[in-house]
C-alpha cells in the first residue's frame, strides 16, 4: 500500500467519529426531518382544511393566495405553478432548497476541519505518543502534510459524500410527493436540480475554499504544532494584534478585510447559489496567490517546528 | 562495516549549559551497549543525536550516514522505543500492524502476528483497553518484528514492574537478538541488563567516563573483600572505590597488577552496579 494512503488512514483512524460518523449522524438527521415533515404534511394535511392567506413571493412577481383547501390540493397547485416556471427560475429555486438542505453538514464540516486542525499536532505531543510515531520513518514533512491534505481533501470529501446522500433522499422524497399531482417530475424536479453538476460545483467550492483558507489552517497547524497548550489566545491572538496594529497605525482594511475573509468566506458560500463561475472569478486574482505564499510560508513553519517537537 | 555508530567530539549545548562534552566512542555491529548513567548525565542526548531527533555538534555517523540528514532516513535503518507505553490510546492492534506494514519496509507483519498470539492481545482491541503490561507486550512485539541494523532502547522498562521487566529483557534476548543487530540500552537499572551486555559506556556530566568491552572488565578491575590486617596496605594501591560492609571492607582498583591485589584479600570481578558508583564518585572528586 502507498506510504501517503496509509499516513491518512491513520487520521480517519484517530478521528473516526468527527470524520465519518458525525457528518452520518448530520445528514440522517436532515433527511430524518425532512421524510417525517412531508410525510407529516401528507399524511396529516391530506384530510384537514386549512385557512391561511399566504404571500408568495416568485421572482417576477408577489401574489396571495387565499387558501381554503386540503394541503395535498395545495402541493398539487404549488408544483404544477412551480412546473409552470421558467427554467432559470426553477434552477435557482432548487439550488437554494438543495445547498440549504447541505448547510448543517457544511458548517460541521468547517468546525470539525478547525477543531481537528488544532488538535492534529497536538495531541501526540500532549499524550507522548509522539515518541512512537517518531520511531517510523515518515518525514516531519510527509506527516505536516498528510493532516492538511485530509483537512483539505479527504474529510470534506466525506461529508460532500453524506450531502450527496441527502440531495439523493431529497430528489426521492420530494418526488414521491409529486406522484398523483399531474406534474412532469423529471422535468419540474430532476432536470431542474441537476445535482450532478452540483455536486461538482460544491467539489470545486470546497477545494477552493480550502485554497482561500490556507492561511489560516496553516495558522493553525503551526499553532498545533508549537504551543504548549492550545489555547483560544493562541489562534486569535497573532491576527488580533495585527488588525489592531493595522488598526493604529494606518487608515487601511487591507489587514482585517484578508484576515476576516480568509477565516471565514462567507461571501463565496453566498455565492455558490450562483454557482461556481462567480466563485472561481472572485478568487483567481493576486489575492488567491498571496494566501498561498502566506499559507505555505506556515506550512514550513509548522514542518520546522514539528522536527524540534517533543513530549511536553 | 564494522562500526555502526562512530562518534567523534560529539557535544551538545543547551545555552551554556554542555549536555555531552566532546564525547567520543565506538559501537561495534553486533554488540549490546549499555549506556549507562545519572540522570541529566546526557544519556538521552547522546540517543537522541543517534536518532536524528535534535542538533549536535562534531561528527557523528549512524550506519555510514550523518544522522542531521533526517530523521526519517535514519529510521528506515534504526527502531527505538523511548518508552514502553507510549502508544497512542485510540489506536487498535489491527490498526497499528496495518499502519507500521505500510510505513516500514522492514516490518515482517507475520512475526508481529505470532509474537501477539502468544499473549492476551487480540488485533480488534484498543490500546486504551489494554493494561500497562499488555501495552509494553505489544509495542515490543510491534518493535521487534521491525528488521533493522540498530536498536535504542531508551529507559524501556521504566515505570513497569519486575515481572515486566524480566519478560522484557528475555524476549529481547531470545527472540529478537541475532548478532547482526547492534542494540543500545540506556538505564539506570544496571543490575537488570549486567547479564544482557557486551560492551559498558559510562557517561557522567556529558563526558564518557568508562568505555569498556565487558569481558575485558576483568582486566582492569578487581574487587578486594580487603583482610582487615591489610587495610592501609591496601588504601596504599589507590582503590577507586572503598565500600563497607558487615564489618568488612571492599575496594575496587583499576589498572592494579594482580600479584599486588592477591595477599590482600579474596579478588573478584566488581558488578557493573559498584563499578559504576565507583567511577561516578571518581569523577566528581
Amino acid at each position: 500500500m502507498n506510504k501517503f494512503t496509509i499516513l491518512l488512514r491513520r487520521e480517519i483512524w484517530e478521528n473516526i467519529n468527527s470524520f465519518v460518523y458525525l457528518p452520518i449522524v448530520v445528514a440522517s438527521l436532515c433527511a430524518f426531518f425532512l421524510i417525517s415533515g412531508i410525510g407529516a404534511l401528507q399524511i396529516g394535511g391530506g384530510s384537514i382544511n386549512i385557512h391561511a392567506d399566504i404571500d408568495y413571493k416568485s421572482d417576477q412577481m408577489t401574489q396571495t393566495y387565499d387558501v381554503n383547501d386540503t394541503f395535498d390540493s395545495l402541493v398539487g397547485r404549488g408544483l404544477q405553478e412551480f412546473a409552470s416556471r421558467p427554467e432559470p427560475s426553477k434552477r435557482n429555486a432548487l439550488n437554494r432548497v438543495y445547498l440549504g438542505i447541505s448547510d448543517p453538514l457544511m458548517i460541521t464540516l468547517r468546525l470539525v476541519i478547525i477543531f481537528y486542525l488544532v488538535m492534529s499536532l497536538y495531541q501526540d505531543r500532549k499524550d507522548r505518543s509522539i515518541l512512537f510515531w517518531k520511531s517510523m520513518p515518515v518525514s516531519d514533512f510527509t506527516t505536516v502534510l498528510s493532516k492538511l491534505i485530509t483537512a483539505l481533501v479527504v474529510v470534506p470529501a466525506i461529508y460532500l459524500a453524506c450531502c450527496m446522500a441527502l440531495h439523493l433522499v431529497l430528489l426521492l422524497v420530494s418526488s414521491l410527493s409529486a406522484l398523483g399531482h399531474d406534474v412532469p417530475i423529471w422535468s419540474t424536479l430532476w432536470a431542474p436540480a441537476g445535482i450532478i453538476t452540483r455536486w461538482l460545483e460544491m467539489a470545486s467550492y470546497l477545494l477552493i475554499v480550502g485554497l482561500w483558507c490556507l492561511p489560516f489552517f496553516a495558522w493553525l497547524l503551526i499553532i498545533s504544532s508549537r504551543a504548549k497548550s492550545v489555547p483560544l489566545a493562541w489562534i486569535i491572538g497573532l491576527p488580533f494584534v495585527l488588525i489592531l496594529l493595522e488598526t493604529i497605525f494606518s487608515s487601511t482594511g487591507y489587514v482585517k478585510d484578508f484576515i476576516s475573509d480568509h477565516v471565514a468566506p462567507l461571501t463565496m458560500a453566498k455565492d455558490l447559489e450562483r454557482g461556481i463561475g462567480p466563485i472561481i472569478d472572485r478568487v483567481m486574482n493576486v489575492e488567491l496567490l498571496i494566501s498561498l505564499v502566506i499559507g505555505l510560508a506556515f506550512i514550513v513553519g509548522a514542518v520546522l517546528f514539528r522536527g524540534k517537537a517533543d513530549e511536553l | 562495516m564494522s562500526e555502526v555508530v562512530v562518534a567523534n567530539g560529539l557535544t551538545k549545548s543547551y545555552g551554556d549549559f554542555r549536555a555531552l562534552d566532546d564525547v567520543n566512542f565506538t559501537i561495534e555491529k553486533g554488540s549490546i551497549v549499555g549506556l549507562i548513567g545519572p540522570n541529566g548525565a546526557g544519556k538521552t542526548s547522546t540517543l537522541k543525536s543517534i536518532l536524528g531527533l535534535t542538533e549536535f555538534e562534531g561528527e557523528l555517523e549512524v550506519l555510514g550516514t550523518d544522522p542531521r540528514k533526517g530523521r526519517h532516513h535514519v529510521m528506515e535503518r534504526v527502531c527505538f522505543i523511548a518508552d514502553v507505553g507510549v502508544l497512542p490510546r485510540w489506536l487498535k492492534v489491527s490498526e497499528a500492524l496495518d499502519y507500521i506494514e505500510g510505513v516500514h519496509a522492514g516490518f515482517s507483519r507475520e512475526k508481529a502476528e505470532t509474537m501477539l498470539a502468544e499473549t492476551n492481545i487480540s488485533p480488534k482491541q484498543r490500546v486504551k483497553q489494554l493494561s500497562k503490561g499488555m501495552v509494553t507486550q505489544l509495542h515490543l512485539a510491534l518493535i521487534l518484528s521491525i528488521s533493522v541494523d540498530l536498536l535504542v532502547l531508551d529507559e524501556p522498562t521504566l515505570g513497569l514492574d519486575i515481572l515486566y521487566r524480566k519478560a522484557f529483557y528475555d524476549q529481547l534476548l531470545n527472540d529478537y537478538f541475532d548478532h547482526e543487530t547492534s542494540i543500545i540500552i540506556s538505564t539506570h537499572q544496571v543490575e537488570e541488563i549486567e547479564s544482557l551486555l557486551s560492551h559498558l559506556l559510562f557517561i557522567d556530566q556529558g563526558n564518557i567516563v568508562l568505555d569498556s568491552p565487558m569481558e575485558s572488565l576483568a582486566d582492569s578491575f578487581c574487587e578486594v573483600i580487603v583482610k582487615p590486617e591489610q587495610t592501609d596496605k591496601a588504601r596504599g594501591l589507590n582503590p577507586i572505590h572503598i565500600r563497607e560492609s558487615l564489618g568488612q571492607k571492599s575496594m575496587i582498583f583499576e589498572n592494579v597488577d594482580r600479584s599486588y591485589l592477591e595477599p590482600l584479600g579474596d579478588l573478584h570481578v566488581p558488578s557493573v552496579a559498584d563499578l559504576f558508583v565507583a567511577k561516578l564518585q571518581r569523577a566528581a572528586r
